[in-house]
């Protein structure tokens, strides 16, 4: 899941980064709103942590901007501003959600869980597909009851395919799912890690579910295995 | 308590009973005295006409009295009085009802009149006129003991002067008649007082209570007032034209109240405002270090995070701790001699890396041997504010000049640098508390109170402050250090 974070306070975002991260998402981050504007424009993410006050361009222009320019991802506002008109005009300009600082980190994960799960039209956190369930809010995977131990990055992977069954995913789009912008990711990377995230799930007893379509991409089908 | 409308009616009432019984007063003793004129006039007439009675022929006096014309004289039936004597003290005659005793005499000058008031002698008061004339004369040769018609004949004593004769007429009469009719008169002008007074105090406490409506009309628009209703104002309309400056003065005080709760509720929701994001800042890296704590780096970064987070608080807190004792007046002063060339130095060294990195030349055209008069920490939390503002929103590659000169009001310091993005509008916010030219809270460096403590310290230190925007982009900061800090 690609998430970017616009925060001109440094170590808010460097704490965000850091901890997003370690969570598995593929984190990029702005440090004022012209410089969300370009990476929003560069890359498609699924949701971005939208500060208010924001040098150069403030938020609620950099949230205008985005939806005027057609960008889907879900936003959520991180803002210092408390009064309900401050959340009200936000939300009414397209944002999708509204965090008031100071926060907690464990609300701020399950509140972009959700936004997630809202991106991929997912209702409930817990995805079952066979002998597979994979639960997108405490972010872990078990085959038939036993979890599967996978780092951060095997997960995302097996996430963004799991959320996007049925299509097909470029190896790019993989990358950009979990690799930031600031990652300097080989062209075989995503190969490997979906190697490997095969093997720990056939270890784990689990039937083949990730399928390579040679030329294309990976797949992993609607109503699998 | 003290009431006004209690007061009034007291003071009116008093003043209005003393004016009544002063006048009533002078009416009474002017009644009393023309009471007392008018009856004692009509004595006179009647002891002239008793004076008439009396008629010198030679060296007699004749007395015409006659019991039957003058009965209130008779004994046993009349109650007045009356006896004319010569003026040396020899009876000539008196009224019955004196019988062996005599009226009093009253020193009383030739031709003169004397009034005066005695006990009568059956005990009653009684007033008393004497007159002192001659006796009314008709020459007759006889000089028989007895007149023509038997009146008795009194021979002036030959101690007197013949040609000088006087004779001494006494009149006297009960003065009850008089002192009842005084005493009426003392009677109703009293009664006229106290009706007065009560017909007086009735009005004036209907009018006052009329009077003050107003005021209690205003006093329940008051009353209504609170600090949620601070947006309503007192209703002019209606309102007497003396409490019209009163009530204006209300409303201009309820504007500057309103005006500042607004700024105190806009400057705690600052406060509030400005520290969020480094708590969050704070709690953020707490959580995240905690979290991934078998991760030394991440925990390291975590930790220098917080360490800057907790500077950022640490520098708003300050702030607003200084400018707390400067508005509390718990500033005071201490001058020393400071040489400002070397203080601004000092202020830019500590600033000096920040200004490399934007290529800022330090221009410092103070004189070296120039001192001040004034205390040197706050001015050195001045100067390092306004070149740290200098630095951070000059152009890069542009100087920061400090100059001074001298001015009839005092010494003039000023630091300019190139800005832009600056509007001359923004000129009049500059020393708000919080204030930001670009509301954004960056790094944490400057919360928008640097301007504010510079202000209020300046104003410690009796040093004016101006600001200038030229079109070009130049911003000066002008200090004036008046003449008595210089040295």
């Amino acid at each position: 899941m690609n998430i970017l974070i616009i925060e001109d306070a440094a170590t808010l975002r460097g704490a965000l980064r850091d901890g997003l991260t370690k969570m598995g998402y593929a984190v990029d981050v702005a440090a004022d709103g012209e410089e969300g504007l370009t990476y929003a424009r560069f890359k498609a993410y699924d949701v971005i942590v939208l500060d208010l006050m924001l040098p150069k361009i403030d938020g609620l222009t950099v949230l205008s901007e985005l939806r005027a320019a057609g960008q889907e991802a879900h936003v959520l506002i991180l803002s210092a501003k408390d009064q309900v008109e401050d959340r009200v005009r936000g939300l009414q300009m397209g944002a999708d959600d509204y965090m008031v600082k100071p926060f907690s980190f464990d609300e701020l994960c399950a509140r972009i869980g959700t936004l997630v799960r809202r991106h991929y039209q997912v209702k409930r956190p817990d995805i079952a597909m066979g002998d597979y369930t994979i639960n997108i809010a405490a972010r872990s995977v078990s085959v038939q009851g036993e979890a599967v131990t996978l780092t951060p990055s095997e997960y995302a992977i097996l996430e963004y395919l799991v959320l996007n069954r049925g299509r097909v995913v470029t190896s790019e789009r993989l990358s950009d799912a979990v690799h930031s912008c600031d990652d300097a990711a080989s062209a075989n990377v995503i190969p490997v890690m979906i190697c490997t995230l095969r093997k720990k799930l056939h270890t784990a007893g689990g039937d083949a579910m990730i399928q390579t379509r040679r030329g294309y991409g990976y797949f992993i089908e609607e109503d699998s295995p | 308590m003290t009431s006004i409308r209690r007061q009034l009616v007291l003071r009116i009432l008093g003043g209005t009973l003393l004016l009544l019984v002063a006048a009533s007063a002078f009416l009474g003793f002017t009644i009393r005295a023309l009471d007392v004129h008018e009856f004692d006039a009509t004595m006179t007439a009647k002891a002239r006409l008793l004076a008439n009675l009396l008629e010198r022929q030679g060296r007699y006096i004749e007395a015409e009295f006659e019991g039957a014309y003058l009965p209130e004289f008779e004994a046993g039936t009349g109650n007045e009085y009356f006896q004319c004597r010569f003026m040396d003290g020899a009876l000539i005659e008196r009224s019955g009802t004196l019988g062996a005793r005599e009226l009093p005499s009253l020193p009383s000058p030739y031709g003169g009149i004397a009034h005066g008031d005695l006990v009568l002698p059956d005990g009653r008061k009684g007033r008393i006129v004497q007159l002192v004339l001659p006796p009314r004369t008709e020459e007759d040769e006889g000089l028989a003991m007895e007149g023509d018609d038997g009146q008795p004949f009194f021979e002036i004593p030959s101690t007197l002067d013949p040609e000088a004769v006087l004779i001494v007429v006494s009149y006297a009469c009960s003065r009850e008649e008089l002192d009842g009719l005084i005493r009426s008169v003392f009677v109703a002008l009293t009664g006229v007082i106290i009706v007065l007074v009560l017909l007086i105090g009735l009005m004036v406490s209907r009018s006052l209570h009329k009077g003050f409506e107003p005021i209690a009309a205003m006093n329940a628009q008051i009353e209504a007032l609170d600090l949620r209703t601070l947006e309503q104002r007192i209703d002019l309309a209606n309102t007497p034209t003396e409490l019209k400056p009163v009530l204006t003065a209300l409303n201009d005080f309820i504007d500057r109240l309103q005006s500042a709760f607004a700024r105190e509720r806009r400057f705690s929701s600052d406060v509030a405002h400005e520290l969020r994001t480094p708590v969050a800042e704070f709690r953020t890296a707490c959580e995240v270090g905690a979290k991934w704590a078998d991760d030394s780096a991440l925990v390291a970064r975590q930790f220098q995070g917080m360490l800057e987070s907790s500077i950022s608080m640490e520098r708003i807190v300050d702030s607003l701790l200084r400018l707390s004792r400067c508005d509390a007046g718990m500033v005071t002063p201490q001058p020393v001699a400071i040489h400002i060339a070397a203080l601004a130095d000092d202020c830019w060294s500590s600033i000096a890396n920040e200004a490399n990195l934007k290529h800022l030349p330090w221009v410092n055209e103070l004189d070296p041997k120039l001192v001040v008069y004034t205390d040197v920490d706050s001015l050195h939390i001045i100067f390092h504010n306004l070149l740290s503002n200098a630095v951070s929103y000059s152009l890069p590659d542009r100087p920061v000049v400090c100059r001074s000169k001298e001015a009839h009001d005092g010494l003039r310091v000023s630091f300019a640098n190139n800005t832009s993005g600056l509007l001359p509008e923004d000129l009049k916010h500059l020393f708000e508390r919080f204030w930001r030219k670009d509301t954004a809270r960056s790094g944490g460096r400057h919360s928008g109170l640097g301007l504010a403590l510079v202000e209020s310290l300046a104003g410690v230190l009796n040093i004016r402050t101006e600001v200038t925007l030229t079109p070009e982009g130049v911003f000066t900061f002008t200090l004036t250090i008046p003449p008595l800090t210089t040295a």
